[in-house]
């Protein structure tokens, strides 16, 4: 059982880091205008309200001077144009003149038109404004008299219409800019306001399609017709991907895949009843050609989408339109593991990846083609057979298509049974091709020689083989002596030397090839299966044991621990699988299957949603048995499990089955434990005064009983509330408290983590170096007994600590070295909040793209976890980044969702954040209204919660009904 | 019922305020950092004394200056000086350098002092003589007659040198542009003394006259020298930096007049021109109208209040008020934001606005209108934005300072692309609000994210 002690969490961003909204910053500003671009009414191009205008400004200006430029490309539309601007100029008489561009000086020439105070429209001003390069100088004649003579153009003092085409209009804006700040432009242009391609081919396609786009269209290349092979492989991938696996085939290049994919692609045409899409990403991970690509997605899967530029928008789009469908996506050629995160679709559609390098998915499967060039044939199968002509070797290797177990497996053959090579090439060989049309090539197919070298076989011999199949990785020589009933590993041996084995002498570890593997599959019995995957099962039960001791001993032993868990986790996974599959009906099953989920370093390795699984298959059979004992501390640990995914109502409710059944049996330990649970997790929802509640109980009830453990742990978690609460007096005494008894009993560890709490209630007493000394001296303790997982943590505050002294760069530094350890140690969920700190404070040193990235990094994490209150997090955050940086409307939408998924999960206090910074957010767009309805929602929180974050949302209220009040 | 033709009209941006204006003129100095342009000027005039001063007046493209200037005169003819003040841009036609500023410097003179309201200055002919006979002799002609005219008539009045001179700028062939220039240039430096000691010669001389005729001095004012722009290629295809060349390393060579001489420089002038001029220029600043980093409030919450009553004269004088002409005051404040403190880009909005609103034969400038002005504004900068100012618009952008050593920065605040504000004693340079959100640069930055 593990305690959930202090843990640093990410600052919650809350405008109060923002500066009070400014109704005047330039940001707002600019964020208006941008958002006036996707103002639909401004884009239509209305000509014929374009001639109101400019007939309305040439009346304006009548009998005196005006600038006025009409922008047109062509010609003969120009004309008539200026028909019928002439026709609706009712009382004026314009002069027209056309330009020969033989004209010494425009001006000049416009001065000598006889005098009158009637417009004048000039055509042809682009003959003095050419734009060939050998004109150059000409050009910048013309338009150097507009800069300079700009003064005396008021001379003409009539109306001046100049028509033009576009190139010059933004010629002479960029050359002669004062003659141009003078003019009020028209546009006559087809599209003068959407330049962007993506937008105009959106457009082309929203006339061509009905509203709705209920199917996908299929837009898979077809596989090439004459595609054989690879038999073991489709059906492999078949299956996965059917299962709801995401798979990822790699190899080198040429090699296959794409016709692979495609080809599964095109035999699961009706498992994917919402279509297939195919993506090609052609190695490239630029994130300038991923988000590109994105948004041909999104395009595809939905012509008529609204697209967004911003990285994180897309993906939401992507992952609503996929939702609740079941699409088959194909990323070809991806360079990456990251360039695949953004394409990772929502539970009901599948991956199918294509990659030079392999890649793991964490729902997925991964597995590698392989051929070898002639070259590589020749020289495996001569390290197999010394001796062989080289025609032979030649023949031996086209007819294995290069494939390197193939070859092997001919090798295997020759050098064990010394049959003749001729025997092989003439009696082996199978046909292909006929039923396609094509002319018959021989070749030979794995499975025959397979065959081949299995029959060959001693009957032990093959036993052992068949029950290798039990391994679900690799594997190491004691496990296979017990799980197989190999002494001395004799047989192993023997199939290391026939290839059917591969040995890795650095990692000294044994695996079987994936298609040997699926080979045997149909060989073994399920009696002998079950039998060689119950001693499997009670085998990796001890390892997971043993390999939890070395956790918990702590020191150099927590990263053998870890590495020996890391190793054998697949088989470990297998072995869980295996016992609670059969708990119900096989005694030892359901022993181990309780022993399984009875490890700390789960808590660090596993997903809370498989421990969850785990766990809940372990309770199945406690109950059964009648342990409640062990049944008390689960569930007491599935809360935590919840906890962790930010489920609390399913935490809540699991601490109190444990917290009754504690009680039946008297187990005063578990229940001072499972009241500290309770205690902090509704500190996690800001409920402070049930946290202080159940803290309370907790505490009493370990004085009590003299449980010192649970009663040091009680002093921390109060020191914790006391922190939230910001009284630091009292958090500080407390957590004194428990310095004390964890000295006393030696625990390092809990003496560490009080060393941060302490340190932490300095730094909300604002005596932030004080508190940097005890969180250094937690670091060092932490490192004396090598508690990676605690360092990183430490870390992190320290992290926190500068970037409250504003010392940014020092805290990047701190959250950066964090980041390592954590990545180091694989923790996932760790990344995230590390992300989300380097995204913090990156916003904090104004570096508002680097916050974003991270922040982004991040968000991409909770994507991958699945963890859909973390996203909530950081989807507020990077609304709060967004909003400081004057991007409102997309601030906004990102709050909207971080709402909705606040509300999901009934984490109040996240919400009346949320609810304040989209107060801030709207009244920035100027919907006061809005705003207070905001920010009154946000108070209502906040005065539930007792929060401190009350009286500014209170301030802010007063500030907007101020605003909004009439002076 | 709001007159909107009349309030468009009250909103051309192309004419400066006249220095009576009193009506409409709006004492901008307390949020351009305290700088009373017009004030300052004389005041410096007058501390020079009887020693011939140089003075520079610097900022953006039609922010003002003119307008200051305008007052300079003003307030100068009531201190009793005796005025010279031209726009060398208007005279000049296409291109001009040292010694056609110079040139034409020397006949304005000649001939706006013959022209004073009370007391009349002739210059001396004989100095006028030696100025032509030098032109004469280094076979710069103007044009085929006035060439003629000028030799057949140089020992005459000086008034007709006055004429000759005054006419040399549209005398130029304007075909040959800046090689034109060139070729005056090139002439003149076989003997730049022999030049400057005639145009000095004609101006000590005005500049005696003027003190015999009981003014306090002489005050040349050289208007338009900011119009000149950045570059220029000659009949080689070479490029001049036209700007550098004229303010730097002909800096002696203007500051040598013996008068007190004003001229107004390119705000895009790359080096401290303080250096060069042994003074600072009197700059116009734009002004502070939306918040800025580490700016205090009342900077731009003033400088909106200033600009917002450059407004309401205009339009009191149509007899409608801010409120009256839009639907809703908030509108104004947007228009004023998105101006970014720029004058005449504040006034084109209002301008466009009303337009926008007569189209749609409306009363009043509603929202819809706003939108509309804006989006042209913005539309328009977006076509300014070349590709190569992204990255040292994105530098202003994070760092709200001036980026050192950068020729684009130049011309950013040239095409008034940047602004730059003063805020009590400190300097501040923003991206005009329309750029920041121009198209071009926000998907620039968008992607490059």
């Amino acid at each position: 059982m593990t305690e959930r002690t202090f843990s640093p969490k990410i600052e919650n961003l809350t405008s109060e880091q923002i500066s009070p909204v400014n109704l005047y910053s330039r940001d707002a500003v600019v964020s208006d205008i941008i958002d006036l671009y996707h103002t639909n009414e401004l884009l239509v191009d209305d000509e014929k309200r374009e001639i109101r205008r400019l007939v309305q400004a040439l009346h304006n200006r009548k009998g005196r001077f005006g600038l006025f430029f009409a922008i047109c490309n062509e010609n003969s539309k120009r004309k008539e144009l200026t028909q019928e601007i002439i026709a609706a100029l009712s009382d004026q008489y314009p002069v027209q003149l056309q330009l020969s561009g033989n004209e010494a000086s425009l001006l000049d020439t416009l001065l000598a038109v006889p005098d009158t105070s009637e417009p004048l429209i000039i055509q042809g001003i682009e003959l003095l404004l050419p734009s060939a390069d050998n004109k150059k100088a000409e050009r910048e004649q013309t338009l150097q008299e507009l800069q300079l003579r700009r003064e005396q153009f008021r001379n003409l003092a009539r109306p001046l219409l100049i028509w033009m085409p576009e190139y010059v209009y933004t010629l002479i804006g960029q050359q002669a800019i004062d003659f141009w700040s003078w003019q009020n432009s028209f546009f006559f242009t087809n599209k003068p306001f959407s330049s962007d391609p993506i937008l105009e081919a959106k457009n082309i396609l929203r006339r061509d399609l009905q509203k709705d786009w209920p199917i996908l269209k299929s837009y898979i290349p077809a596989p090439p017709v004459n595609f054989v092979g690879r038999d073991q492989e489709r059906d492999q991938i078949m299956a996965a991907l059917k299962n709801g696996q995401n798979v990822v085939i790699s190899g080198m290049e040429g090699i296959g895949k794409t016709s692979l994919a495609n080809f599964v692609a095109e035999s699961l045409h009706s498992d994917f009843p919402d279509g297939q899409i195919f993506i090609s990403l052609n190695n490239n991970g630029d994130t300038n050609a991923i988000n590109k690509e994105l948004q041909n997605t999104i395009l595809t899967l939905r012509p008529d989408a609204e697209l967004s530029n911003d990285f994180v928008s897309l993906i939401a789009i992507y992952r609503g339109l996929l939702k609740g469908k079941r699409v088959l996506i194909i990323i070809d050629d991806a360079p990456n593991e990251k360039a695949i995160y953004p394409f990772l679709p929502p539970d009901s559609s599948v991956l199918l990846v294509t990659s030079r390098d392999k890649i793991n998915l964490l729902n997925g499967i991964s597995l590698s083609l392989d051929a070898l060039s002639p070259k590589e044939g020749r020289s495996l199968l001569l390290n197999i057979v010394p001796h062989l002509e080289l025609e032979v070797v030649d023949k031996l290797c086209s007819l294995c298509s290069y494939l390197p177990l193939t070859i092997k497996m001919v090798g295997s053959l020759l050098v064990n049974r010394k049959i003749d090579p001729l025997f092989i090439i003439d009696e082996l060989t199978d046909r292909f091709g006929l039923e396609r049309g094509f002319a018959q090539q021989k070749y030979l197919s794995l499975s025959t020689i397979l065959n081949e070298n299995y029959n060959f076989l001693k009957p032990e011999t093959a036993q052992v083989l068949r029950q290798l199949v039990i391994f679900s990785s690799s594997f190491d020589s004691s496990a296979e002596e017990v799980i197989c009933q190999d002494p001395n590993n004799v047989f192993l041996n023997e199939l290391v030397q026939r290839n059917l084995v591969v040995y890795d002498e650095i990692q000294n570890r044994y695996s079987l090839h994936d298609l040997i593997q699926d080979y045997i599959n149909n060989l073994i019995n399920i009696e002998e299966r079950n039998n060689a995957a119950k001693r499997h099962s009670i085998y990796y039960a001890s390892v997971l044991r043993a390999a939890d001791q070395l956790y918990q001993q702590g020191g150099e032993a927590i990263k053998n621990g870890l590495i020996l868990f890391d190793l054998e986790w697949n088989n470990i996974q297998a072995g869980q699988k295996w016992a609670a599959t059969n708990a119900d009906k096989d005694s030892v099953a359901a022993e181990i299957c309780i022993a399984y989920s009875d490890a700390t370093l789960l808590d660090l390795r596993q997903h809370p949603r498989e421990r969850i699984q785990w766990l809940e298959s372990a309770l199945i059979v406690t109950r059964r048995l009648n342990r409640s004992q062990v049944e008390c501390a689960y569930l007491g640990n599935l809360g935590n499990a919840y906890a962790e995914l930010g489920e609390f109502d399913k935490a809540i409710e699991s601490y109190e089955q444990s917290l009754t059944l504690c009680r039946i049996n008297n187990d005063s330990a578990n229940e001072g434990r499972t009241l500290n649970h309770l205690g902090l997790i509704y500190m996690d929802l800001g409920n402070y005064s049930q946290g202080l509640k159940f803290c309370e109980q907790a505490l009493a009830l370990a004085q009590e009983k003299k449980d010192v453990l649970n009663e040091a742990s009680a002093l921390c978690n109060l020191a914790r509330l006391y922190t939230e609460l910001r009284i630091p007096n009292l958090g500080i005494e407390f957590a004194e408290k428990a310095l004390a008894i964890f000295r006393n009993i030696g625990d390092q560890r809990g003496e560490a983590t009080t060393l941060g709490n302490i340190g932490h209630l300095y730094f909300i007493s604002n005596e932030i170096k004080l508190g940097i000394q005890f969180i250094e001296e937690e670091l060092m303790m932490l490192r004396r007994i090598n508690d990676r997982r605690g360092e990183s943590k430490a870390l992190d505050s320290l992290g926190q600590a500068y970037l409250s002294l504003k010392d940014v760069s020092k805290a990047i530094e701190f959250f950066e070295q964090s980041l390592v350890i954590i990545r180091e140690i694989g923790d996932k969920y760790g990344e995230y909040i590390e992300l989300s700190n380097l995204g913090s404070a990156y916003f904090e040193s104004g570096k508002i793209k680097d916050s974003i990235n991270f922040f982004e990094q991040s968000l991409l994490i909770t994507y991958e976890l699945k963890h859909r209150y973390a996203e909530g997090d950081v989807l507020k955050n990077l609304g709060v980044v967004y909003l400081a940086s004057g991007m409102v409307k997309r601030a906004l939408e990102l709050f909207e969702r971080s709402l909705i998924i606040k509300r999901e999960f009934g984490d109040i206090q996240g919400e009346g954040s949320v609810l304040f910074n989209m107060s801030v957010a709207v009244s920035r767009l100027g919907d006061y209204a809005q705003g207070i309805n905001y920010a009154q929602g946000a108070i209502k929180i906040f005065d539930q919660l007792n929060s401190p974050h009350a009286e500014k949302a209170r301030e802010w209220l007063n500030k907007l009904q101020k605003a909004i009040s009439p002076k | 019922m709001v007159d909107l033709i009349a309030v468009y009209n009250a909103f051309n941006v192309d004419e400066p305020l006249p220095a009576y204006d009193t009506d409409r003129y709006v004492d901008l100095s307390a949020v351009r950092g305290e700088s009373k342009i017009a004030k300052k000027l004389v005041q410096r005039i007058k501390n020079a004394r009887n020693s011939p001063s140089q003075h520079l007046i610097m900022g953006h493209t039609k922010c003002g200056k003119t307008t200051e200037l305008n007052r300079t005169v003003h307030l100068l003819a009531e201190e009793g000086y005796a005025t010279v003040f031209f726009d060398i841009a208007e005279v000049a036609t296409t291109s001009f350098e040292y010694t056609t500023v110079l040139l034409l410097m020397a006949g304005q003179i000649v001939e706006q002092l013959a022209k004073l309201e009370s007391k009349q200055i002739k210059v001396e002919g004989i100095n006028a003589k030696k100025l032509a006979e030098f032109l004469l002799s280094r076979e710069i002609t103007f044009s085929g007659q006035i060439s003629a005219e000028a030799t057949g008539k140089v020992e005459a009045e000086p008034g007709l040198l006055a004429g000759l001179l005054g006419k040399l700028g549209i005398g130029l062939e304007l075909r040959g542009g800046f090689q034109r220039s060139r070729d005056i240039t090139v002439k003149i430096e076989a003997d730049t003394r022999g030049f400057l000691d005639a145009i000095h010669k004609i101006v000590e001389d005005a500049n005696k006259k003027a003190l015999a005729a009981e003014y306090k001095g002489l005050v040349v004012i050289c208007d338009g020298c900011d119009k000149l722009s950045i570059n220029a290629s000659d009949i080689n295809e070479k490029s001049h930096d036209l700007q550098h060349a004229m303010f730097v390393d002909h800096a002696e060579d203007l500051r040598s007049l013996p008068c007190h001489v004003i001229y107004t420089v390119p705000i895009s002038i790359p080096i401290n021109l303080g250096d060069v001029w042994q003074q600072n220029p009197e700059f116009v600043p734009a002004i502070p109208v939306n918040k800025l980093p580490d700016i205090d409030d009342e900077h731009h919450l003033s400088g909106r209040e200033a600009l917002k009553e450059v407004v309401s004269r205009r339009l009191i004088q149509q007899d409608t008020t801010i409120d009256k002409l839009f639907e809703d005051p908030s509108l104004f404040e947007q228009l004023l934001s998105t101006s970014g403190g720029h004058i005449s880009d504040l006034l084109l909005l209002v301008q466009e606005a009303v337009l926008e609103a007569q189209t749609d034969n409306a009363e009043h400038i509603a929202k819809s209108h706003i939108n509309r002005s804006i989006l042209r504004r913005a539309q328009e900068y977006t076509r300014l934005i070349e590709s190569r100012y992204l990255d040292i618009l994105a530098s202003i952008d994070q760092f709200k300072a001036a980026p050192s050593n950068s020729n684009e920065f130049r011309e950013l605040i040239f095409k008034r692309l940047a602004l730059e504000y003063v805020c009590g004693t400190k300097n501040c340079v923003d991206l005009h609000p329309l750029v920041a959100a121009s198209e071009a640069y926000s998907r620039w930055n968008s992607q490059k994210r």
